[in-house]
């Protein structure tokens, strides 16, 4: 799995990796019993602070994602359905207004959104069934 | 135990002009902690200070509980330190230089310099002279990480480098941190280094300590709000707001910072002033900086020579 | 205009006064020196007044800024490379010349004005035959120490540049030599290729400076190589700790300043053993000579602190830093004594020291200096014989109207008895030499009365040596830790005066006056000694005869030798720590300016 992390960006970094390895394994990337990368190595990949990437992981254990067993890594905890779908779906809301100020400005009609989006979708399927 | 520990540090180059006003912060194990400010803040007298280089007119610095004037020798042993400013003897060869530092640190890893050296390709037989900036201080980080010191005071390392240069510094950093736990104080322009890097974040401005928090929450609990000006909506009014900290004026709008996460920094100013034309957005350091420091001018109190 | 501009902001100019007064210091001096020289015998060759003018304005073209063609700042305005050239050239010219005129000037005054330097050279010499010559010499210089890598702003200083400066310098002064000799129109010829060398190097001027010199790029060459293998080998072994503080020693003491510096320290050493008087005779240089090792020890030491900060942010202690700076200016500074000792005692020829010289209508005994006493309250004690024949002895003071004084403890006047004059130099004999000779021998042998009743000396006078073989001379004493003492000691206090300057919160421009203030107080003490001595308020040999007697008694028993040695030990120990004391307060900047140009070993500024 990659990861990549955006410094400056929307989010904090550590929530960065939080979400991308919650959608990871919503997004069926990643289940349960995967490893992850330790710690330090996900520091030095990312070239980010090790506790930055502690951080990450302390706040995903916690919330039951992952798992840290001693002296053997730290694995995927959480099957695809244990993620939150409503949580999945908050976060998403903010892109989804992001999207729709931005055509709201662009003065594109709600109707042209909802066409564009499903295009997108065919698109993406289209590839994923390619690759 | 803090690795550094700075208590209440005064330090003026004219009488009556201090640089530093009364700076207190420390560095915990392992922690990495970025010192901003824009030029002239102190950071440079600060970290000079940190290596006996300076003394503090009143207050106490401590590094490893030791005091870094006194103990000058065996602090300097235990810290690696590498700056924007700093020369290495430009007559001698690489390998002298590496030599010096290979025989005043007892610490010293032979196989990390070597490797480090390597992966730099820079030819030990060259003067220093003769090195490009980056290339000397490349140099320069491997005699300060080739210890592998407890502490590694880094004073705007990434400036005048270019952006792969950067980063290979920031990942010799980090490499160095991972496997010997050292403590990393550093001062920084590049804010997006400083994203990456810091666990903490301490603000210089005015010789004080303006911000000292952990770089997470202060991307979480600090927002922006831009909202337009108008005759109810003044720099006063939005200053006298809960958890507001800085306004800036920038043409028809305004620029507020909240110490609280945008949805409630929205709900302050609806509730205030009812106002329904703005944004409020959480904020990257690097605008955070601009808002809180940039406004305005802090006073020339002239940098370390 | 522009070029009127280029000229007033070149670097050529700055610290001229400086320069000036230097080459007045030098010019005075060598004159001086010239005229104790040929003291008794005035026929000054024509020669040398260009040659000690040539020495006053050499340090100037050595030192000063001759070098860097233009600066950064120039570097950058929309001027052509050969404008800011002739600028400069101009500028080097300009100062060079108000070195030398007023060097000369104030030579030629001096000597026409006092008495007391009739052998100075002839101030009538031929001034146009003066003018041309060092006009060419100076020409010439000029255009050969410009001729190098016309391509760069500044020429870069190595070893082979500082060769080459000397040797142009050492080369033209010949010239010169060899010029008076000739008639005028053979000054044509260096002009002529002064003039050569200056339009080559015109037309070689590249549309624009560049800062750095254009080596071949060494990067992809050193990529190819095995550099994995080069850290092998360069990361291997581990050197012993001592080995370790040599490099620090030399890095921190080495560099080009060290080429100047440890020859000039090392020629003041031998000043110091009392070269000066044996080798022109002249013995009255002393306090100058102190106060010159003085003077060559501040300025370079403070000139080589520039280094220091490149080895401030390393864990090595102040303590031992310092010693890598002091102790290598030390050992060149007693190296140069122990040579001096070992050359005058070559030069030294074994002489009478107890003889009969003539003084107005008499004669009377002389002895060196240092075998007389000292009267601190101005009153000698009345010398007299066993049988009640004495008289007072003469008082020399310290300083005109002072109080204490030297006297010669063997007084005789016109009027005294032969027996008299016998028991003061049976006298004088022992204490100069350690050895008795009966009065009744040298009434004999040495003396014989006149017709005026007057005691003069029989035959060739007092030949002692001649006559008595073995007579040795006494030894003088401890001078070697006394002179040592005196300038170490001076200079470790001034020194850390200067280290007391380097603070974060006194300026550049504060320290620099400091550093070049103490130097310039060293070196106005040396022309104030000077000026008392051509005005007569003191006597310079009277003042070296204090210190001299004075070493002289600490050398007559064991306990005084002993605590000249451990006075000596402990002022150099205590000069050390007070320095050392002043350094751990130091605050190092990152670049330590301390001169522009020859010294600017950090590069420049950012």
């Amino acid at each position: 799995m990659q990861l990549h992390i955006v410094p400056g960006g929307e989010l904090p970094i550590y929530r960065q990796i939080m979400h991308q390895i919650t959608d990871a394994i919503a997004g069926g990337r990643l289940s349960r019993g995967d490893k992850l990368p330790s710690q330090r190595d996900l520091a030095e990949q990312l070239v980010i602070s090790p506790l930055t990437v502690k951080k990450a992981y302390d706040e995903l254990e916690r919330e039951g994602v992952i798992e840290t067993r001693r002296g053997r890594g730290t694995f995927i905890d959480a099957a695809a359905e244990a993620v939150d779908p409503a949580r999945q779906r908050r976060r998403l809301r903010g892109d989804v207004r992001r999207l729709l100020i931005q055509a709201h400005l662009a003065g594109v009609p709600l109707a042209d959104v909802r066409r564009l989006l499903s295009e997108v979708a065919k698109e993406i399927q289209a590839e994923r069934r390619g690759v | 135990m803090k690795i550094a520990q700075f208590q209440d540090i005064h330090r003026a180059y004219k009488k009556g002009v201090d640089v530093l006003a009364g700076v207190s912060f420390g560095v915990g194990p392992g922690e990495i902690v970025a010192l901003l400010g824009r030029n002239g803040a102190g950071k440079t007298t600060l970290i000079r200070i940190a290596m006996g280089m300076m003394e503090a007119q009143t207050g106490s610095v401590r590094v490893f509980g030791l005091d870094p004037r006194k103990d000058a020798v065996e602090v300097k042993r235990r810290v690696g330190y590498v700056s924007e400013d700093q020369i290495l003897p430009p007559f001698l060869k690489v390998s002298q230089v590496v030599e010096l530092h290979r025989g005043l640190f007892p610490t010293w890893d032979d196989d990390l310099a070597r490797r480090l050296g390597a992966r730099f390709a820079i030819d030990p037989e060259a003067k220093i002279k003769t090195l490009s900036k980056g290339q000397a201080r490349q140099v320069a980080l491997l005699c300060a990480v080739a210890h592998r010191p407890e502490l590694l005071i880094l004073d705007e390392p990434a400036g005048g480098l270019d952006p792969a240069a950067r980063r290979e510094f920031l990942e010799t950093s980090i490499r160095l941190l991972n496997e010997s736990g050292t403590s990393i104080l550093f001062s920084s322009h590049y804010m997006s280094d400083v994203e990456r890097m810091a666990d903490r974040v301490v603000m210089l401005e005015g010789g004080r300590v303006l911000i000292d928090s952990a770089l997470d929450d202060l991307r979480e609990s600090y927002s922006l709000a831009l909202i337009t000006a108008g005759p109810e909506v003044t720099r006063e009014r939005l200053l006298g707001l809960a958890g507001c900290l800085a306004v800036r004026q920038r043409a028809g709008s305004l620029h507020a910072i909240f110490q609280l996460d945008p949805e409630e920094a929205r709900e302050v100013l609806d509730s205030a002033l009812g106002i329904g034309d703005m944004r409020t957005t959480s904020i990257a350091l690097e605008e955070m900086f601009i808002e809180l420091l940039g406004g305005h001018g802090v006073e020339a109190t002239g940098g370390p020579p | 205009m522009k070029l009127l501009a280029a000229i007033r902001r070149d670097d050529a100019l700055r610290w001229l006064p400086l320069w000036i007064s230097a080459g007045a210091g030098v010019a005075l001096l060598l004159s001086g020196l010239y005229a104790y020289r040929a003291y008794g015998d005035p026929a000054s060759g024509p020669a040398t007044l260009t040659l000690v003018l040539w020495c006053a304005v050499a340090p100037y073209l050595a030192f000063g800024q001759v070098r860097r063609r233009c600066s950064r700042f120039d570097l950058a305005l929309p001027l052509s490379s050969r404008r800011l050239w002739l600028a400069h050239i101009a500028a080097v010219l300009l100062a060079g010349a108000m070195v030398l005129a007023v060097s000369a000037a104030l030579v030629v005054s001096i000597s026409g004005l006092s008495g007391r330097f009739q052998g100075l050279p002839e101030p009538r010499l031929d001034a146009l035959h003066l003018a041309v010559h060092l006009a060419v010499g100076l020409g010439l210089a000029v255009a050969v120490l410009e001729a190098a890598r016309p391509t760069l702003a500044e020429i870069p200083i190595d070893r082979g540049r500082v060769l080459f400066t000397v040797a142009s310098l050492g080369g033209i002064l010949g010239m010169l030599w060899l010029l008076s000799a000739l008639p005028l129109f053979w000054a044509l010829g260096p002009l002529g290729l002064a003039l050569a060398l200056g339009l080559r190097t015109y037309r070689s001027l590249p549309p624009a400076f560049s800062l750095v010199p254009l080596a071949a790029d060494p990067g992809p060459a050193v990529a190819r190589r095995s550099v994995e293998r080069d850290w092998a080998a360069a990361v291997t072994g581990r050197r012993a700790a001592w080995r370790r503080n040599l490099d620090l020693v030399r890095w921190v003491a080495g560099g080009p300043i060290a080429w100047f510096a440890y020859p000039m320290i090392f020629f003041a050493g031998m000043l110091i053993a009392d070269l000066l008087r044996a080798w022109t005779g002249e013995p009255d240089m002393t306090v100058q000579n102190l106060l010159m090792a003085i003077y060559v020890l501040l300025t370079f030491s403070g000139l080589m602190t520039a280094r220091l900060p490149l080895f401030d942010p390393l864990p090595v202690s102040r303590r031992l830093l310092l010693a890598a700076l002091v102790l290598p200016n030390l050992a060149a500074l007693i190296l140069g004594y122990g040579a001096g000792r070992i050359a005058v005692a070559a030069l030294d020829e074994p002489r009478d020291l107890v003889e009969m010289a003539e003084w107005k209508e008499g004669y009377f005994v002389r002895v060196p200096a240092r075998y007389l006493e000292i009267a601190w309250d101005g009153r000698p004690p009345e010398l007299g014989a066993p049988w009640g024949e004495g008289l007072e002895p003469m008082l020399f003071p310290l300083y005109r109207g002072g109080r204490a004084g030297l006297y010669s403890p063997f007084p005789v006047s016109a009027g005294s008895s032969p027996e008299l004059w016998a028991f003061q130099i049976r006298r004088a004999v022992e204490a100069v030499y350690g050895r008795s000779i009966p009065e009744a021998e040298i009434r004999e042998r040495y003396l014989e009365v006149d017709g005026e009743g007057r005691v003069v000396p029989r035959g060739e006078g007092l030949t002692l040596l001649a006559d008595h073989p073995g007579l040795e001379p006494r030894d003088t004493g401890p001078a070697f830790p006394v002179v040592l003492l005196l300038v170490v000691s001076s200079w470790l206090l001034l020194f850390s005066i200067v280290l007391r300057s380097y603070r974060a919160d006194i300026g550049d421009r504060a320290r620099l006056g400091v550093f070049w203030g103490l130097v310039a107080l060293v070196f106005a003490i040396m022309g104030l000694h000077l000026a008392l001595a051509v005005t007569d308020v003191v006597e310079p040999w009277v003042t070296r005869g204090f210190l001299e007697i004075a070493i002289r008694h600490l050398g007559e028993s064991w306990h005084g030798t002993l605590a000249a040695w451990l006075a000596s030990a402990l002022a150099l120990l205590g000069g050390f720590l007070v320095a050392l004391a002043s350094f751990q307060r130091t605050e190092l900047p990152a670049r330590l300016v301390l001169k522009k140009g020859l010294l600017d070993l950090t590069g420049g500024s950012s």
